[in-house]
């Protein structure tokens, strides 16, 4: 067991930002009815709501937030893990015209699920977040992009926007300062890309959800060619707690390069899935056997995906032992990615996964640049293909082939994020993709022999069942 | 913003050190540098976009690598930087990404109409892999139209988005869009009816496959490889757009742009792109036509010659000099002019000669206009690198397409001004200030911003509009004047004050330099002045100077003066603003010839009409509105299409009086006559122009005049009536061009919707306006009160809309028996 314990759900919530009720507090989210039984998280109902931006707004300059958020050593909590207070700190200060802080919320990774419940149980965590960062960047308006699926995500976050509105706490005069401080929720049309920073901004923009070429930075020329800041919800939502308890409260979670606390969605062949709030750190065992209930009765687990589908598979129970953190997923073969960790037991059929993942990545590529769509739809196309009992050993290569062409050299993360899973399928798992093409070619060879009304076990069928 | 200095900064690419300019992407310095280095989705008119990553170099700096390989079509050169384009990595890349491209292309190559021209064909013949791995089912789509032009093929799109980019980045038509995600998405246009396209053709360059390719080329005209091209100049407008004429077995078979970057940078308007049928169209005159006693007789050119001569030497037996009105006009070459003018001093002894697309009013040249017209003038490419760019009663898309084009790309792309002073909106005012004067009141407008400018005099709240736009016009504002300026009547005095506003311009900024380009009628406006069909011009020479203007050699012909006409490629019937004097002229003069390709009705009111060949027929040398001197060359091989030169010496020879020259001899004595003139020999010219500084000894001293003319407006009832000049006006090349007749031309009564609901008229009626009818057509861009129609249609000529002049004129719903028109 490494260091640190396992902060059951409610880290992020305002009651348990102190420590010590950070441990103990243990109140289950999980459905609407719940959370509308629940206090609010706002100052007259709770002790504390709203308290660090008032702060703030009376005590720090911009300046001190940022080197508050810096000190803390908060991380991005989309994927890439960019430290948030640097990232902050590009906004150009004497920029003449409008800032624009955009919160992604598009959380569109398969796998994960935590930006979701941040917004539907604890918006005002959320509001406040983006007032502070407002206040540090310099910014008046916010965008929070929603993915276009999350209806009850849009709605619950748009009353409590409204609410904000209605008691002053959003609007031209913030809590009286005389602060201008607007949060407008926006939605997607439920596209993956959108994801994907620059996509995010064309789309609030009005335009076709592409991504734009980088350098400028959003930071220098973001949406409507302003300088913008892009935070997850997560990252935000952990600004709050940050300021209230301190960057030294943060820090004294986690490990030295990944302080602090995150939000794991553990989804696949577990007996209790969830999402839980833990230190970065915690060895992925603990989380999948203590957590999440650990595997059914008699199964092994065949492979791990430390962070969404976007990311490499991690053989065997050597993941278990994986520390759960930026360094730690890298140095096991894989990547922390957005957390969301998928169990994968030795019932599941490598190539039905990727099958199924590839169909995501062909169906969600936006169509820009040329390898991820065509790559992607090729990969799909050959998972298809040895699926359905048409697979040659020069698929393995030919997928390789592909990948290598995909991979540093699409525009945007997508091709990558296509390309990675199957490359750690093909090289990690070649079994599975050998005993589907065996198979073929054993029914293939029974066919030219004259008995060819078999039916090769039921492949479709069995591919179908097992990717589920 | 002037013309600045280009930097450049060396950077070691392939071991090699390689001096690269710091504004532009390294691909261009690369490729221009013999470096190959493939692409398809980037292009020099746009931004990079990135999608294609056939481009992808190893970068490193200061002996750093970067952990990807980058694309170069994005990065510009900066010290430290050195660069890799043939290392194994970036090869295999290429291939990789080359096969991705191929994957669903057809390969169908041998049935292509851009074999032999395409890109993707080029580099997979360069970097491809020799061999197919996919044998997965390939993606379809059946083509479809894009406009009446172009046709899309989905099949062999690539996806490089270099058309979207175009209808976005550069007409701002976005007549093309993405539709639907990943490799399901396709190319959508979405045309409207009634927006005709004006640049649409560029994409089918600018197509690295052939997924868009011409309606009128594809399938019938034969194949790049065979086709001959000449290096030849665009006929339609006076900015003098370079192109190829593409011939097969002497016959035009298309016409694609010819890239001078000093003059176009390689776009051409859709006009003139898919004119080339014309040129070869059965309609076009071959033979001459008699018209005798009601009757018609078509008889052999060398037949009508000689009768015409027979008349002609008649009549000057009679009446030695001054008998005969030569009136000329077109898109001819200025050595055609030059002979056409020999023709008339020499020949016919008249001073009776005037060019048709006037260019200082009824009045006639003065040295004012003509110090005017030549002192103030600059090249395009410092016309585009001015700060401000104001436009004075033209509209540069309609009139001067690809200099509208590139300066509405310069105002959106480097934050140039563009004010455009017109009596309607237009598409050229996207992006621009846009300033209403009120048809009529244009000398009263420009007079009352000069007032404004230098602080006295009357002033009127449309000239302070302006003047408030030119106080701050950076360091230097170019001023591009046309249409509506030639059509006033008191053209002269607008001249005149547009040089006054210049001055003040300068006075109102100390240190800016103050441009003024006129945009010529036609193509070759400058030619004919250079020519000599306005005021003589440079070294004296022998023969009468012109009466001044096309006005005096009308009212004399109207007046019974004169004995003979002698009318070429002009259609004065509806072209001239005075309808009735033409028809008067026409009648009362007892001799009437037309020399042109096509038939019109000033033609058939002719008792002769002799066949021109076209502009794509003979090599001459044309100038531009920047007085660039460009050569225009046969593309076209046709025995029966003489030019104006031969058919004159023809004339002539059949009268008698010797020989005037070929065309050799006319570009000599013009060499010959103005110094200015290039010293290339014409067998040598210059295949992209040579820019001149036309000068004339003259006696301009103007006096700036501040007083106000009244104000024009419609009288009670009635709207003012605007003549438009549009690039789908229906001249003889348009008209006869099969694939103008799938595209709406713009024959219509464009009004405001205000104005068609107190009239009660609604979109699609038909109206009478004046003595024409026309379709009503609802634009907001036409200003409440006023009525646009197309200047130059032969069913509803403007011209008899009214009278010279301004006019305004009641509009009614015609009865539908009445609506033949």
């Amino acid at each position: 067991m490494a260091k640190g314990n396992p902060i059951l759900m409610n880290g992020i919530r305002h009651e348990c930002i102190t420590p010590v009720s950070a441990l103990d507090n243990e109140i289950g989210i999980r459905s609407l009815a719940d959370y509308e039984s629940k206090a609010r998280y706002v100052p007259d109902g709770k002790p504390g709501g709203y308290r660090a931006i008032q702060h703030v707004l009376n005590n720090m300059s911009p300046e001190q937030v940022i080197d508050e958020v810096k000190a803390s050593g908060l991380r991005g909590k989309g994927g890439a893990g960019f430290p948030t207070g640097l990232k902050w700190s590009f906004v150009p200060k004497d920029h003449p015209g409008p800032k624009y802080l955009a919160i992604n919320g598009d959380e569109g990774e398969p796998g994960t699920f935590k930006d979701r419940y941040i917004m539907e149980d604890c918006p005002h965590r959320l509001i406040e977040g983006a007032m502070i960062a407002m206040h540090a960047i310099g910014a008046e308006q916010t965008y929070c992009y929603i993915r276009g699926e999350f209806y009850d995500s849009l709605r619950l976050l748009d009353d409590a926007v409204k609410e904000c509105y209605a008691k002053g706490y959003l609007g031209d005069n913030v809590f009286g300062t005389g602060k201008r401080m607007h949060f407008q929720v926006h939605t997607g049309a439920g596209a993956y890309i959108c994801g994907e920073e620059t996509s995010m901004l064309s789309s609030i923009e009005g335009s076709r959800g592409h991504p734009k070429m980088k350098p400028p930075f959003p930071a220098i020329e973001g949406v409507f060619r302003k300088p913008t800041i892009i935070n997850n919800v997560e990252s935000i939502a952990c600004a709050p707690a940050i300021i209230d308890a301190g960057a030294g409260w943060f820090t004294a979670r986690g490990t030295e390069k990944s302080p602090g606390i995150k939000i794991v969605s553990v989804s696949g062949c577990v007996r209790n899935p969830g999402w839980w709030e833990i230190e970065y750190g915690t060895p992925i065992g603990v989380i999948v056997n203590e957590l999440a209930g650990g595997l059914l009765p008699g199964r092994k687990l065949k492979g791990l995906i430390p962070g969404g589908s976007s990311c490499p598979v991690i053989k065997g129970e050597a993941a278990y032992d994986v520390p759960f953190d930026y360094e730690g997923c890298v140095a096991g073969g894989s990547m922390l990615g957005s957390a969301a960790m998928i169990v994968l037991d030795d019932s599941i059929d490598m190539v039905g996964v990727m099958r199924n993942f590839s169909k995501f990545y062909a169906h969600e590529s936006c169509g820009k640049c040329t390898p991820c769509r065509e790559g992607t739809r090729w990969m799909l196309q050959i998972h298809q293909r040895i699926l359905d009992g048409g697979g040659t050993m020069e698929d393995l290569d030919l997928l390789i082939d592909i990948i290598n062409g995909i991979e540093a050299k699409s525009f945007c993360p997508l091709g990558d994020a296509a390309a990675w899973p199957v490359r750690s399928a093909v090289e990690r798992f070649p079994e599975d993709y050998i005993a589907w093409i065996e198979k073929s070619s054993r029914f293939n060879a029974l066919k030219e022999n004259g008995n060819g009304s078999a039916s090769p076990a039921g492949s479709e069928e069995a591919a179908e069942v097992e990717a589920s | 913003m002037a013309i600045k200095d280009i930097e450049y900064v060396t950077i070691e690419v392939d071991g090699k050190p390689v001096s690269l300019r710091k504004d532009k992407p390294i691909l261009w310095g690369l490729r221009d540098q013999g470096f190959d280095i493939p692409y398809f989705c980037a292009h020099k008119w746009l931004d990079p976009l990135g999608a294609c990553r056939m481009c992808m170099v190893k970068v490193s700096w200061n002996g750093k690598p970067m952990p990807k390989l980058q694309i170069s079509c994005a990065i510009t050169p900066a010290e430290g930087m050195s660069v890799e384009t043939r290392v194994d990595e970036v090869l295999t890349a290429r291939r990789e990404q080359l096969e991705f491209h191929l994957i669903n292309h057809p390969l169908e190559c041998p049935v292509c109409d851009k074999g032999g021209e395409c890109m993707l064909q080029d580099q997979t013949y360069e970097h491809g892999c020799g061999e197919g791995r996919y044998t997965e089912n390939k993606k379809v789509r059946s083509d479809r139209q894009m406009n009446a032009y172009i046709q899309i093929n989905y099949k062999r799109c690539i996806h490089c988005k270099r058309c979207v980019g175009f209808t976005d980045e550069i007409d701002n038509s976005h007549l093309l869009k993405m539709v639907s995600r990943g490799a399901e998405s396709w190319i959508e246009s979405y045309p409207t009816s009634d927006d005709l396209p004006y640049f649409s053709g560029n994409v089918i360059d600018i197509c690295p496959v052939g997924a868009l390719t011409a309606t009128n080329y594809r399938f019938t005209m034969g194949r790049p490889w065979e086709q001959e091209l000449t290096a030849s100049v665009a006929s339609l407008d006076s900015t003098g757009t370079n192109i190829w004429l593409n011939g097969r077995l002497g016959h035009v078979a298309r016409i694609i742009p010819r890239e001078n970057e000093a003059v176009d940078v390689g776009m051409l308007d859709d006009a003139t792109r898919f004119s080339w049928e014309s040129i070869d169209d059965p309609s076009r005159l071959r033979k001459a036509l008699v018209h005798d006693n009601g009757e018609t007789r078509s008889v052999k050119l060398a037949m009508a010659q000689e009768l015409l001569a027979e008349k002609l030497s008649a009549i000057l037996e009679e009446h030695p000099s001054d008998s005969v009105g030569v009136i000329a006009g077109g898109n001819r070459t200025t050595e055609e002019y030059m002979s056409l003018r020999h023709f008339a001093t020499r020949v016919l002894d008249t001073r009776w000669y005037a060019f048709g697309e006037d260019l200082a009013g009824p009045e006639g040249m003065s040295e004012v206009v003509l110090d005017a017209l030549l002192s103030g003038a600059t090249s395009i490419e410092h016309i585009l690198a001015a700060s401000t760019i104001l436009t004075i009663g033209t509209d540069l898309w309609e009139e001067a397409p690809v200099l509208g084009l590139r300066a509405n790309v310069e105002v959106r792309k480097r934050h140039r001004r563009l004010v455009n002073l017109r009596s309607h909106g237009s598409k050229a005012d996207d992006f621009a200030t846009y300033i209403d004067y009120g048809y009529g009141n244009l000398l009263r407008t420009v007079r009352s911003a000069t007032n404004a400018l230098l602080g006295s005099g009357a002033r009127t709240p449309e000239g302070d509009r302006l003047a408030d736009s030119l106080r701050q016009v950076g360091d230097d504002c170019a001023i591009l004047y046309g249409s509506e300026v030639w059509r006033d009547p008191q053209a002269r005095e607008v001249i005149v004050a547009i040089q006054d506003l210049r001055d003040a311009i300068r006075r109102a900024n100390p240190d800016c330099a103050v441009y003024s380009n006129a945009v010529y009628p036609s193509a070759n406006s400058a030619g004919a002045l250079l020519a000599g069909w306005f005021t003589k011009f440079g070294r004296p020479g022998s023969g009468k100077e012109s009466c001044g203007g096309i006005g005096k050699v009308l009212k004399a012909a109207a007046d019974g003066q004169l004995k003979a006409l002698f009318i070429c490629d002009y259609d004065t019937l509806s072209r001239y603003p005075d309808r009735q004097l033409v028809e008067k002229a026409l009648k009362a003069t007892g001799l009437t010839v037309y020399a042109g390709s096509f038939g019109n009705p000033t033609s058939t009111h002719c008792s002769f009409h002799l066949p021109l060949g076209t502009w794509a027929h003979f090599d001459g040398t044309v100038v531009s509105l920047e007085w660039r001197v460009q050569k225009r060359r046969r593309g076209q091989i046709d025995s029966v299409a003489p030019s104006l030169s031969e058919l004159v010496n023809g004339i002539s020879g059949d009268m008698q009086r010797g020989f005037l020259g070929t065309t050799e001899d006319m570009y000599s004595q013009l060499r010959h006559n103005l110094e200015f003139w290039p010293r290339d020999e014409f067998g040598k010219f210059p295949y992209k122009g040579v820019l001149v500084t036309p000068r004339a000894k003259l006696n301009a001293n103007r006096s700036a005049v501040s007083e106000l003319p009244a104000e024009y407006g419609a009288g009670a009832g009635e709207l003012v009536v605007i003549p438009k000049s549009f690039l789908y006006n229906d001249r003889d090349l348009l008209a006869n061009s099969p694939v103008f007749g799938k595209v709406a031309m713009p024959f219509h009564a464009f009004m405001n919707p205000a104005d068609m609901q107190a009239q009660g008229i609604s979109d699609g009626d038909t109206v009478a306006i004046g003595g024409i009818t026309l379709t009503a057509k609802e634009r907001d861009w036409v200003r409440s009160g006023s009525v646009v129609v197309n200047d130059f249609c032969h069913t509803a000529p403007a011209n008899s809309a009214g009278g010279p002049g301004f006019t305004s004129a009641g509009i009614k719903k015609a009865s539908l028996a009445g609506s033949g028109a």
